[in-house]
């Protein structure tokens, strides 16, 4: 069976034994990272990279806390490519993999509520 | 704008911490205030924007937790508004920005601290906070003692009296308050030129920084520059380290310079350039220190006299000037003699947690007749002895006891001729009477139209 994709021991140790405040982050992860996800997609597709890298650098965060291990990497590497706007078909296959792979994040994790 | 996210344990405003922190990722912010307000002394409000941090500073927030890239307004942005309406709040900056150079500019501008967001950055948060607390607990405690002692030295704690010269002198230490101008304190020994030094620093704009008073008569010449101006390590034999001058010391605040008339002329000349050019070097060193701080000297002596006899610098004279304070003597005061007195008994009494004692009418006339050569201060040493001596709840007479030293004898060993002693006679009296010539006339026992004679041939 494949392992989790996230791990919560990050908020957790911000959390403490606080379930109820876990569901709070997760619900908040929930609503928030689709929006955020959005406004990346929608800005790669106008060739607003700046944004794309605004909205990259934000859910780093996010990704960071989630310990969304096939992501850390990739999104640091897009906030980077996005900030030289240069290898655009890059950019889009980041901003691709990173939009499905926080889908399915989404997913697994709307099962822990 | 949206409605700021509360959220605090306690409210006790004496210790609460208002602490904002500024970021537009929700998740991370509510995780980071979450974790903040564990400590029921913290106040946590949590902002999506730069623009609604500004448009809250009114709160007076001591801490503020500030996000780098937020939409609209670049954290450096929020930073210098934040340095703009008040210096004084740290702000630490919180990122994934993992540059240096970043981190460089903010901490240039202003930042408190840099943190790069990962798993340690909540308890490097915590921690500075628990810093920040305790330096405000400690400014707290300072700015509690600063007002003790601003109460200590309003001018009716320092002096007390009802008369009409004291009267005059409360509204020349008030204007002495209000600007920087030099002041010159002249006054008899024990009329409390220290403690008029101390009111205008304490009441002025200035309190907040040092009030440095130095004796110049009681400092030797030779060690009298190193003193004021400081020196640096190997000036000379003995000088192991560097060490800081009074004049530094005391910078942005006051320097109080007692018995200014017996300094040496050469300090003189080097205290006239540091006050002109508004700089010093320490003794052995080349560096020139900018120099801010109101000079009040203070003398018993009559400057200008010491000017004429060539005792004292011309140009120096009139650079301390400034506003000229006179503090008159005790035997000028009237009836603040026994206001004076009533407050040091009740304050003696107390303070030996001895029963109230009140004074008979004969001992206050014994006051009230007496010279007071030592003013003040010599009023206050003859009243806690009386106190001392007296067996029961009153003061009398017989309990009050004058030293030898009067008014005559002092004004005898200073020799003098007889047209001086005639001056220095006529001076005392027209001081004493209110320059009321009659009453003058009357008690010397001479002619009105002598004394307006004395008074124009000695230029009174």
């Amino acid at each position: 069976m494949k392992g989790k994709l996230y791990n919560l021991s990050q908020i957790k140790l911000f959390l403490g034994d606080d379930q109820q405040q876990l569901g709070n982050m997760i619900n908040i992860f929930l609503n928030e990272t689709p929006l955020m996800l959005k406004a990346m997609n929608d800005n790669f597709s106008n060739k607003n990279y700046d944004e794309v890298r605004f909205y990259a650098h934000k859910l780093k965060s996010s990704i960071d806390l989630f310990q969304i291990n096939g992501l850390q990497l990739d999104i640091r590497k897009l906030e980077a490519l996005a900030q030289e706007q240069k290898d655009i078909p890059t950019i889009g296959r980041y901003v691709s993999d990173i939009t499905g792979t926080l889908e399915n994040v989404m997913q697994e994790i709307s099962k822990e509520t | 704008m949206n409605k700021p996210y509360l959220y605090c344990g306690k409210t006790n405003m004496m210790e609460s911490l208002r602490v904002f922190i500024v970021e537009d990722n929700k998740l991370y912010g509510d995780m980071l205030r979450y974790h903040l307000a564990l400590n029921p002394d913290n106040k946590v409000l949590l902002f999506a924007t730069g623009k609604e941090c500004i448009d809250n500073l009114y709160q007076n927030p001591d801490f503020i937790s500030l996000d780098y890239s937020l939409p609209g307004m670049l954290g450096l942005e929020v930073l210098k508004k934040i340095k703009e309406f008040n210096p004084e709040i740290p702000v630490v900056m919180v990122s994934g920005q993992e540059d240096i150079t970043t981190a460089v500019s903010l901490l240039k501008e202003g930042a408190y601290d840099y943190f790069v967001k990962d798993e340690d950055t909540k308890d490097r948060i915590w921690n500075t906070l628990k810093k920040i607390r305790e330096n405000l607990q400690l400014k707290q405690e300072i700015d509690e003692l600063k007002n003790e002692i601003g109460k200590k030295y309003e001018f009716e704690n320092v002096i007390r009296g009802n008369s009409r010269v004291i009267h005059q002198l409360f509204k020349l230490i008030e204007k002495a308050t209000q600007t920087n101008i030099a002041v010159s304190l002249i006054g008899e020994t024990g009329t409390g030129k220290d403690l008029v030094a101390k009111a205008i620093h304490y009441n002025s704009s200035r309190k907040s920084y040092p009030f440095v008073a130095i004796n110049v008569n009681a400092i030797p010449n030779e060690l009298i520059e190193s003193e004021f101006f400081g020196y640096e390590k190997g000036a000379f034999t003995g000088a192991n380290s560097q060490k800081i001058g009074k004049f530094e010391l005391a910078n942005k605040g006051s320097i109080f310079l007692d018995e200014i008339a017996e300094m040496d002329k050469n300090m003189q000349s080097k205290l006239l350039r540091v006050i002109q050019e508004k700089e010093l070097t320490r003794v052995g060193g080349n560096a020139t220190i900018k120099f801010d701080a109101r000079i009040i000297v203070a003398t018993n002596k009559d400057l200008a006299e010491e000017v004429r006899k060539g005792n004292f610098r011309e140009d120096l004279y009139y650079r301390l000037l400034g506003l000229s304070i006179v503090l008159p003597p005790l035997r000028y005061r009237g009836n603040d003699i026994l206001i004076l007195a009533r407050y040091f008994l009740d304050d003696f009494c107390n303070e030996n947690k001895l029963e109230k004692k009140s004074i008979s009418p004969k001992a206050k006339e014994k006051l009230m007749n007496h010279a007071y050569p030592g003013n003040v201060r010599e009023l206050k040493a003859i009243i806690e002895l009386a106190a001392v001596m007296s067996n029961n709840k009153v003061i009398e007479a017989d309990n009050i006891s004058f030293t030898k030293t009067n008014l005559l004898t002092d004004m005898l060993n200073n020799e003098d001729t007889l047209s001086g002693y005639t001056k220095k006679i006529l001076k005392h009296y027209l001081e004493k009477f209110d320059n009321n010539v009659m009453k003058v006339a009357s008690k010397l026992d001479i002619g009105k139209s002598t004394i307006y004679r004395m008074i124009k041939e000695n230029e009174l």
